[in-house]
């Protein structure tokens, strides 16, 4: 079907609205008449992630185990999440079960959800925080607020092996090693590390990463007021933060670029060799994905092997390098307001510890929250790397040095800041860690 | 340039105008552009028309539009007329009073507007669309409006009156004939902010069914990454109703129309 | 008629008159003193009911130390307000919204009023695709300006490229990333987005003029900056003037194109009043603090709306 955009223009301006009119009538009247045996109950499901494109799957393989429930999903993007759910979630017609990222915004949210312990030890079991991973970052003040559903972790970097093959690169392990390799695939006209530093929460990865290198997971307890964060050492973290910048590690423009789509984009495309993503990215390294993306990226994308390493020494003797960060990347809430507590915890069970859903989650390569699903090493597009960093970062999430999510939002916008500032020249290292130190005082009431 | 231009005024003027233009056109070229990458033009915006329920939406965001310029019209009108044309206490009182409504942030109108709608029960009721939207449009257009009829002569609407018509008789048969262009800046302005929404209908309209065109990008936005050329294709066709409307209300712009009539 | 004056009626017979002869055109004989106010009344009921009503909403909320979230917040009195003042953040986003107001509203008129009478007469071929690509900007959702505006403004991205083709061959300035630049890169997307708006509300002033008064001048042998200066300029008044306010009033209430292009950044260097707001309410949960910024936003915006109204009154007498 060929239409051309003055043939469409003039359709949609007179006929169409005439003619959808219809479509749209049975469309609202199906919608309301859909006849329904009395057992049967809808379940709405609000979530970030999944998204449109990979919200029928999870439904089919449920509503198949369950077909007594039906789940209506709506996908909203995080930009808009958080201000939509905070309203409909204190509502009737808002959703049943709601997607919760960890940090600020389930200490915040946490008023908004069941509390879901007694229903856990009940449907899943008593022992049900032994078979999942990291459910404490869901408790707020003894309340359960959430299930996890997929563990990630930061403190990555990936590259693009194509690339750096083609530039007679290899990967790099230190500041020095990675100067040289970005000096190699510069040569070839690929932009070395890109960083979508307009996006908080990458530039938050990366300087935890290059804290963790200096002093290893002071950070968290810094940020939680039990350590002090106005010291050497997380100003020494600033001034190397700024130097990846000044010293052409970090592309310039970087802090009015996006890590989502900017950054991404650009790494997808083949246009950057390297990128600061965790975990989440690891289906990139599955052929099924890599051919999946071919509609957004072209061809290319298919021949591209993505490869994650540790983030490298950057501070020059690092006490450790490859340690992870994170935790649950979405846990799984119930409206307080729910009516169908029963059926929602259904959904909540399924998604978080049930083998079918569990084992959907493993087949992208993303770490399940349910421990007794292993996650696979089939369908890789370059095995003899790719293995390797998998069975690492098994390791190492098992292992995790932080929870990487601030929960104090102040205290994360307080980083954020003094991180672009020093980045854009506009402070100094010290008064960074000093204005960061204020908010952790003033947060945690000292 | 007035009046009948010569050889050399319209060449200045193509050149001055082509000049002034081509900075606004490049970006746009830029847009378009973009929507091309991928799979190209005819691969991305099949998409759109095709795996997404674009039909069904611009359905909903032509009746949320309908409703938002049919409500704004007929109140910006009468009170522009009142505002403008007659003389009143406390006129000057009243007309700030809903001029405050040009200032307000829209992020301080959500969460009250959440709870007026949830104590009507009007979840997934285009009014809990239209009402608000035409609010928050009126300040604007009764500004532009009044401003506009204030500056008919008071001699034609006397004229009227002396003919016999009543005030409304004046209002429909002088005065909104007379005040096309403004209609049409109205007209373009209400359809522009009714049609380009997206948080309203996002919190109010939760049906799949009712959701609006501003949605439409979201069926290629994903989690991760998203299919950035058929975001940008999914833009371009949404804004292509919005310049058919102000191109077709071009008319209403034509010289000497209200102008002519008037003396 | 004291509110007339934002608009200088641009047809001379009714443009000064002394305010008894107003008053005695205004009402005739037999107008009920009701009338008005049946006119003024559906729009005043759902500027109430949906604005008013946010107001004092948001009033309330503003004395309360309250997330947005929790069932009740903690009644604090005017300690928001205090706060607020002793918030550098709050005085430095003033800053960037008075250099960008001015900035914007001027060039924005300039070009708006340009492009209206060179598109106004018939002396331009092709003049229906002119108008399209003045008026394009206004419709095209933030979310492709933006994106497509952080894509031009990179360092390697199309502005730096003409600037290379034009010999500048050291550009390679990050406009969006630059605290230097970024209020500038950003007040020149407003000015692309929003010169067409002024256009439009040109385009319908001066089709509403006399053009009798333009051939008479033609007729007195009239160049055309002086048919302009002394014809044109004083008819589209009113239209200046609503544009200075509603230009003034745009500037505070800019958000979309600051959020999602730099997000107030690097640093504060970008920050608005509104994204602040937004930040403030969304970002840290301080549905408190937000309501009281919004309020001395709506203050600050009728201050300057009196301020004027004023103004436009005393260049009118």
């Amino acid at each position: 079907m060929k239409i051309t955009a003055q043939g469409w223009m003039t359709k949609v301006a007179a006929v169409t609205v005439i003619a959808i009119a219809a479509v749209g009538m049975t469309a609202c009247s199906t919608g309301s008449s859909t006849t329904s045996s009395s057992a049967k109950q809808t379940i709405n499901w609000w979530s970030w992630n999944p998204d449109n494109t990979q919200d029928k799957a999870w439904i089919t393989a449920f509503e198949k185990e369950h077909p007594n429930i039906t789940v209506k999903h709506r996908f909203i993007q995080i930009a808009d999440y958080p201000n939509a759910v905070r309203l409909a979630a204190t509502s009737g017609s808002g959703p049943d079960v709601f997607g919760l990222q960890v940090g600020a915004m389930t200490t915040q949210f946490a008023p908004l959800t069941a509390d879901l312990a007694p229903l856990a030890a009940k449907n899943i079991g008593a022992d049900w925080k032994s078979k999942l991973n990291a459910t404490d970052q869901l408790v707020v003040s003894g309340k359960q607020v959430g299930l996890p559903w997929m563990i990630t972790g930061g403190g990555l970097v990936w590259y693009n092996k194509t690339i750096f093959d083609k530039a007679g690169a290899t990967p790099p392990t230190n500041l020095a090693e990675w100067q040289t390799a970005c000096a190699k695939i510069e040569a070839i006209q690929v932009k070395c590390f890109i960083q979508g530093a307009k996006d908080d929460w990458v530039n938050l990865d990366v300087y935890q990463t290059i804290a963790n290198q200096i002093t290893p997971g002071t950070f968290y307890k810094a940020v939680n007021g039990k350590a002090s964060f106005n010291s050497a050492d997380f100003t020494k973290a600033f001034t190397i933060w700024k130097s990846l910048f000044s010293d052409g590690i970090i592309q310039s423009g970087a802090l009015a670029t996006t890590q989502y789509p900017d950054a991404n984009d650009a790494f997808n495309k083949g246009q950057a060799a390297m990128i600061a993503f965790g975990t989440w990215n690891d289906d990139h390294m599955t052929t099924a994905t890599l051919a999946a993306n071919t509609a957004t990226y072209g061809d290319q994308i298919k021949s591209s092997v993505f490869v994650p390493i540790a983030f490298p020494d950057v501070v020059g003797g690092a006490k450790e390098t490859g340690r992870l960060f994170g935790g649950p990347d979405v846990g799984w809430a119930i409206s307080a307001k729910s009516t169908k507590q029963a059926a929602a915890f259904t959904l909540v069970q399924w998604l978080t510890s049930s083998k079918t859903a569990q084992t959907m989650m493993a087949t992208s390569l993303q770490t399940p929250a349910l421990k007794s699903v292993p996650v696979p090493d089939t369908g890789l597009a370059d095995p003899a790397v790719q293995k390797p960093a998998l069975a690492e970062q098994a390791k190492q999430i098992g292992n995790l040095i932080g929870s990487r999510q601030i929960t104090n939002a102040d205290v994360a916008t307080a980083l954020s800041q003094a991180l672009s500032s020093v980045a854009s020249g506009q402070m100094t290292p010290a008064a960074a860690s000093a204005s960061v130190q204020k908010a952790i005082d003033t947060a945690f009431g000292k | 340039m007035f009046g009948r231009p010569n050889k050399r005024t319209r060449l200045i003027a193509q050149i001055a105008a082509t000049a002034l233009a081509l900075p606004f056109l490049l970006p746009l070229v830029a847009i378009v552009a973009e929507s091309l990458q991928g799979e190209g033009f005819i691969k991305n915006y099949q998409a759109v028309l095709t795996k997404t329920p674009i039909l069904q939406s611009a359905l909903n965001s032509a009746i949320i539009s309908a409703g938002v310029i049919a409500l704004v019209y007929v109140c910006t009108m009468l009170s522009a007329y009142a505002f403008g044309k007659m003389n009143f206490a406390g006129k000057k009182l009243v007309f700030n009073a809903i001029l405050v409504g040009l200032v307000l942030p829209t992020i301080a109108l959500v969460v009250p507007l959440f709870l007026i709608v949830q104590k009507l029960g009007l979840f997934n009721n285009y009014l809990a669309v239209i009402v608000p939207l035409a609010a928050t449009v009126i300040p604007f257009t009764l500004l532009l409006t009044r401003n506009y009829l204030a500056a008919i002569p008071d001699e034609v609407l006397e004229a009227a009156r002396i003919d016999g018509c009543s005030s409304f008789g004046t209002l429909v048969r002088i005065v909104l004939p007379l005040a096309k262009p403004i209609t049409a800046v109205l007209v373009v302005w209400a359809f522009l902010q009714a049609w380009n929404e997206f948080f309203l209908p996002l919190l109010f309209l939760q049906d799949q069914s009712l959701q609006t065109v501003t949605t439409i990008p979201l069926y290629f936005t994903g989690t991760y990454g998203s299919d950035q050329p058929k975001i940008f294709a999914a833009l371009v066709l949404i804004c292509l109703p919005i310049v058919i409307a102000y191109l077709s209300l071009q008319k209403f712009f034509e010289k000497g129309l209200s102008a002519g009539a008037i003396k | 008629m004291t509110t007339t004056v934002i608009n200088k009626p641009p047809v001379q017979s009714a443009s000064v008159k002394p305010p008894a002869s107003r008053r005695s055109n205004g009402r005739t004989p037999g107008q009920r003193a009701i009338t008005p106010w049946l006119y003024i009344l559906p729009a005043a009921i759902l500027v109430v009911g949906v604005i008013y009503v946010g107001i004092g909403y948001t009033g309330w909320v503003s004395t309360l130390n309250w997330n947005g979230i929790d069932a009740s917040g903690r009644q604090v009195g005017f300690d928001n307000y205090i706060a607020a003042a002793e918030d550098p953040v709050l005085w430095q986003a003033l800053g960037h919204v008075l250099v960008f107001g001015i900035l914007t509203i001027v060039i924005q008129m300039v070009l708006g009023l340009i492009m209206a009478i060179l598109l106004g007469s018939n002396a331009v071929f092709g003049r229906p695709i002119y108008k399209v690509v003045m008026f394009l900007p206004v419709v095209l959702a933030p979310a492709a300006v933006a994106t497509a505006f952080r894509g031009i403004l990179a360092p390697d991205g199309q502005f730096n490229g003409l600037l290379h083709a034009l010999g500048i061959s050291s550009a390679n300035s990050a406009w969006l990333a630059d605290p230097h630049f970024a209020l500038y890169s950003i007040a020149a997307i407003n000015i692309w987005q929003w010169t067409g708006f002024s256009f439009l509300l040109y385009q319908a002033a001066i089709s509403q003029i006399d053009q009798t008064l333009f051939e008479a001048a033609a007729i007195d042998g009239a160049g055309t900056f002086k048919v302009v200066r002394y014809i044109l300029l004083p008819q589209v008044r009113g239209t200046t003037a609503t544009l200075a306010l509603t230009g003034c009033i745009g500037a505070l209430k800019t958000f979309d194109i600051v959020y999602l292009t730099t997000g107030g950044g690097p640093g504060r260097s970008t920050e608005f009043l509104t994204t602040y707001v937004y930040k403030q309410v969304i970002e840290q949960y301080h549905a408190g603090y937000s309501a009281a910024l919004s309020i001395i936003l709506l203050i600050l915006a009728l201050t300057l709306t009196a301020i004027q109204i004023r103004a436009y009154r005393f260049g009118e007498d």
